[in-house]
């Protein structure tokens, strides 16, 4: 611990120089070798042994991650690095890479300013690394490459000097290729990836070596070396000559911005406000003394300290005992402590200066993704937008009936902490529903219930979240009428854009904006300008538009009706599975000139019958999560892939040959990938790889469209019949 | 002092009634019927029926027929109580309002235009302390309808007793649901109370429900000796 003492002091003198500090994220697809990356790098910094490098995984310290060999939570860690005589603070983060945890590596974008990808030397770029590097891109977050597993290809691939550097060199075009593909400008501006230049590394993180062009010279390793070293079988060498974290850092230190660089650059692609406030200048310029900018990018609990909140400030210094503003919350909380990260353990300091990744506690209301800033009204930053969707939902109920509060308290605490679950609490039965990405995902939030929470659970075979959309629209206006009959609302429904609903869902457009820049991009994707002009609500990717003028009390019922157009599109007329691109265009209202005759028990039901309504008469459509997989598999064993996907209403997109390894895309929809790993395991005597991406919405057959809303009423428990727009305007 | 209370059989107005026998005396209960279900002004379900009130507490009534239409039922409502001044001889006019300040503008307009006194002996009193009030005074109240998210079907005929009272308070504090139904949300008839000389007894009803909607429809009813 002594040791690890003296790291703290290190990193402490150099938090308030951020000219020296990197904040790093690491990612990559599954399994090609994130976390022993990152333990390499823990172990040159002196935190944990070499020798234990690339077996003890560090950034693994829950048991299960360890026990699966995967990485589940980010993990945080500040380390000293020195370069040309200086010391330099990297403060590093490591991501999941199965695609069930994607929410984990968009969460972690925000905080960091680069980022080091990792590509296994044999497999290339595979389809989370294209998913990782848009998120880093989209962040603008700025890439360096780490080529792992340099070994495998002379050691399994039997290739030659020059075969080898064929490969290698493909291999950073194809990366290349995708960071031109996804932004043509950046791509310009200098963010491709340059193995001359130095920021691509090579080497083998089991083995803790690695080479970059620039260190040839001084290391007098380049490829040629390597090859042989490797054809002796002599990494040892190679790690004492080379030592990884020497290549790693350096490229880091020397392409990736320090905050104040980066900050620049950024504030303005992750925030929204005003660009003359103080805020805003504070941020750009990383001002330590200017006024609090923390955005919240995850929330862990502490046994003794209680809920840890991590994230990136981006202006001011944080301190004990401050009073804090959190975005949506009316009180301010306060700090209780202030500290950085170290792996599991958290060591508290004094004060963290603006660019550095800190972690709070005290900050009870805050969540992952908040805004807490020391300015009341601040404006919030922009949501961390997450690639996928939670498409799978299982019930969970407690074994014991002692446990049901319990229970309750539990599903709420893991929905703070992971904000791509969805946690449904229904009180009244006692059976919850938690909605995630994937299978894999929901397994191990229900293992982690049992096991940190100590709540015996049973949970119920996994079930798909569809959705409800409309294909046409209303013809004339919809009337709702309060239940006491006072007050009428008129509401047309049509269907948005898909342009719109994608910039909605990329995150393009939001409440958060600034109402001129809001209106402009939805002109620019095709929305009607006086429509654009009164966006009263977004709602996942649902619109609420208010087309009346001068109506009287409108604007104190707005908040209200915003509620209950939330409630239709939370619940759809169909089957009660959320709405999605849907506008609601209120026409005209009559309300009553008395406020206690208008509120919340009268206006939110009139206003969600009408738009539950008008969904049912806007030929209405139930649509299905789609998953693209991608299967790598020798060509022996094909066939039985090829069946495993069409069997399962699947459909190839491509095929491609890789050396004798087939890779297989094709697309298939959730419902049917229930028990694919056991499948495809299976059908190809275990010899394929396999991972899965989410594919977006599709509608339904019709054919299978009353079956299916029938199956889900019954389950439900609600009439089984597809109901009709007299249901919900009857009265 | 001669006071006429504008009566509709609901909770308000029988209490009203009974504030107003102690400040004065109700020579007449005055009733509009209404025959628009949504008026905006008057108490519509089971209206019909307040004439067995009447005749249970020993108080003249005086009915006055409206079609109900927003704004020209207040016509109707004037000349209701310009009838009641000439067959009563009242002076005075009591209403039950508690806070729907749309109701007692319009009839606070309508005394002055008379030359009346309005008494409004329940204006601005705490709702739920009201509620608490009168099922400790012994009155006997029903809910007739229900107009409002989230009540539903077990609401409709439901008596008023202190668990249902706790109820309603949950829901204020959700839903601003207003515990005495001033917004609307809640339509009440009373069969028994300390006023009353005989009781009522409900023979038939009808209940109907949909989307946050009931009644409570009284087909037959009856006095009964207390």
């Amino acid at each position: 611990m002594g040791k690890r003492k003296k790291i703290a002091e290190r990193v402490t003198a150099l938090m308030d120089k951020p000219d020296k500090i990197r904040n790093i994220g690491i990612v990559a697809h599954i399994d090609h070798g994130k976390t022993t990356l990152s333990d390499n790098l823990l172990a040159g910094a002196g935190m944990i042994s070499m020798e234990l490098a690339g077996k003890q995984l560090f950034m693994d310290f829950d048991p299960l991650e360890q026990a699966r060999g995967i990485t589940i939570d980010s993990a945080n860690v500040s380390m000293v690095h020195e370069f040309k005589g200086e010391e330099y603070l990297i403060n590093m983060i490591d991501t999941p890479g199965h695609v069930d945890f994607g929410g984990d590596v968009t969460r972690a974008m925000r905080a960091v300013d680069g980022a080091v990808v990792v590509v296994d030397a044999v497999e290339g770029a595979m389809p989370q690394t294209e998913t990782v590097l848009r998120q880093a891109l989209k962040e603008n977050v700025h890439p360096v490459l780490f080529v792992n597993k340099v070994d495998r290809l002379l050691n399994e691939l039997k290739v030659d000097k020059q075969e080898m550097q064929l490969r290698l060199g493909k291999l950073i075009d194809n990366i290349n290729k995708l960071i031109r593909g996804m932004n043509e400008e950046k791509y310009k501006a200098g963010w491709k990836v340059d193995a001359a230049e130095g920021s691509v590394a090579f080497g083998s993180a089991l083995y803790n070596w690695a080479i970059s062009v620039p260190q040839m010279k001084s290391t007098g390793i380049g490829f040629g070396e390597v090859y042989d070293y490797c054809q002796i079988g002599d990494m040892k060498t190679l790690a004492e000559r080379c030592p990884l974290y020497v290549a790693v850092n350096d490229m880091v230190i020397r392409f990736l911005p320090s905050p104040i660089k980066a900050q620049k650059e950024r504030v303005g692609v992750i925030w929204h406000g005003d660009r003359s406030s103080k805020l805003y200048k504070s941020m750009e310029s990383c001002d330590p003394a200017g006024p609090i900018a923390f955005m919240v990018t995850d929330i862990s609990v502490d046994p003794h300290a209680g809920e840890v909140a991590t994230g990136r400030l981006f202006s001011g210094t944080l301190e004990r005992g401050m009073e804090l503003s959190i975005s949506g919350v009316a009180k301010p909380n306060r700090v209780q402590q202030t500290g950085i990260f170290m792996g599991a353990d958290r060591i508290e300091v004094e004060k963290i200066p603006a660019g550095n990744i800190a972690a709070v506690t005290g900050l009870r209301d805050a969540f992952v993704g908040s805004t807490v800033s020391s300015d009341r009204d601040a404006t919030p930053f922009e949501d961390i937008k997450h690639v996928s969707e939670p498409v799978v939902t299982v019930a969970v109920e407690a074994k014991n009936t002692r446990d049901l509060p319990k229970l309750v308290e539990v599903l709420r605490q893991v929905a703070k902490e992971d904000p791509t679950l969805n946690i449904n609490i229904n009180e009244e039965t006692g059976e919850h529903l938690m909605a995630g990405m994937g299978e894999l995902h929901l397994e191990i939030v229900a293992y982690r219930i049992q096991r940190d929470k100590g709540v015996e659970i049973t949970t119920s075979p996994p079930i798909v979240v569809y959705r409800e959309s409309i294909g046409g629209k209303t013809s004339g206006a919809v009337e709702g009428k309060s239940p006491n009959h006072h007050n009428r609302f008129y509401i047309e429904i049509e269907p948005l854009l898909p342009e719109v609903v994608d910039a909605i869902k990329a995150g393009e457009v939001s409440m958060k904006m600034e109402e001129l820049e809001r209106r402009n991009i939805l002109i620019s994707k095709g929305m009607d300008k006086e429509e654009s002009r009164n966006i009263s609500g977004i709602f996942e990717s649902n619109i609420f538009i208010n087309m009346t003028k001068g109506v009287q009390y409108l604007r104190e019922t707005m908040e209200l009706m915003l509620e209950g157009f939330v409630e239709a599109t939370k619940n759809g007329p169909i089957c009660r599975e959320p709405v999605q691109g849907v506008k609601a265009k209120l026409i005209d209202v009559k309300l009553h000139e008395d406020a206690i005759h208008r509120g919340p028990a009268q206006v939110i039901p009139a206003v969600r019958q009408a738009v539950q309504a008008g969904i049912l008469m806007a030929n209405p459509t139930l649509l299905e999560p789609f998953q693209n997989v991608f299967i790598q598999v020798p060509q022996e064993q094909m066939g039985g892939a090829m069946s495993e996907i069409q069997g399962r209403r699947g459909m190839i997109l491509s095929m491609e040959t890789e050396g004798d390894m087939i890779i297989i895309k094709a697309k298939a929809p959730v419902s049917e990938l229930f028990g694919f790993a056991g499948a495809i395991r299976g059908a190809t005597e275990g010899r394929s790889l396999w991972s899965t991406e989410f594919a977006g919405f599709e509608p339904i057959p019709p054919a299978a469209m009353v079956e299916t809303v029938r199956q889900i009423r019954g389950r439900k428990g609600l009439k089984t019949e597809m109901p009709k727009p007299s249901d919900y305007l009857k009265a | 002092m001669l006071l006429g209370v504008l009566f509709s059989g609901g909770k308000d107005s029988v209490y009203a009634c009974r504030r107003a026998m102690e400040t004065g005396t109700v020579s007449c209960l005055i009733t509009v019927v209404s025959e628009n279900p949504d008026s905006y002004m008057f108490h519509t379900p089971n209206v019909a029926w307040a004439n067995l009130i009447a005749e249970a507490v020993g108080i003249p009534q005086l009915t006055w027929p409206t079609l109900g239409e927003e704004e020209e039922e207040l016509a109707d409502l004037s000349d209701a109580i310009a009838a009641a001044v000439d067959l009563y001889g009242i002076e005075g006019v009591v209403t039950g309002a508690i806070e729907s300040v749309y109701q007692a503008v319009r009839v606070q307009r309508i005394c002055r235009d008379l030359d009346l006194w309005c008494y409004n002996p329940l204006w601005q009193i705490d709702q739920l302390e009201y509620l608490r009030l009168l099922v400790s005074e012994g009155f006997e109240v029903i809910i007739t309808g229900v107009f409002a998210y989230p009540l539903d079907e077990a609401w409709v005929g439901a008596r008023i007793d202190s668990r249902l009272i706790g109820e309603l308070e949950a829901l204020r504090d959700r839903y601003a649901i207003n515990p005495s139904g001033e917004g609307g949300e809640i339509e009440t008839f009373v069969l028994d109370g300390p006023i009353f000389k005989k009781r009522i007894e409900i023979l038939r009803a009808e209940k109907t429900y949909e989307n946050y909607r009931g009644r409570f429809l009284i087909e037959e009813a009856r006095l009964v000796d207390k």
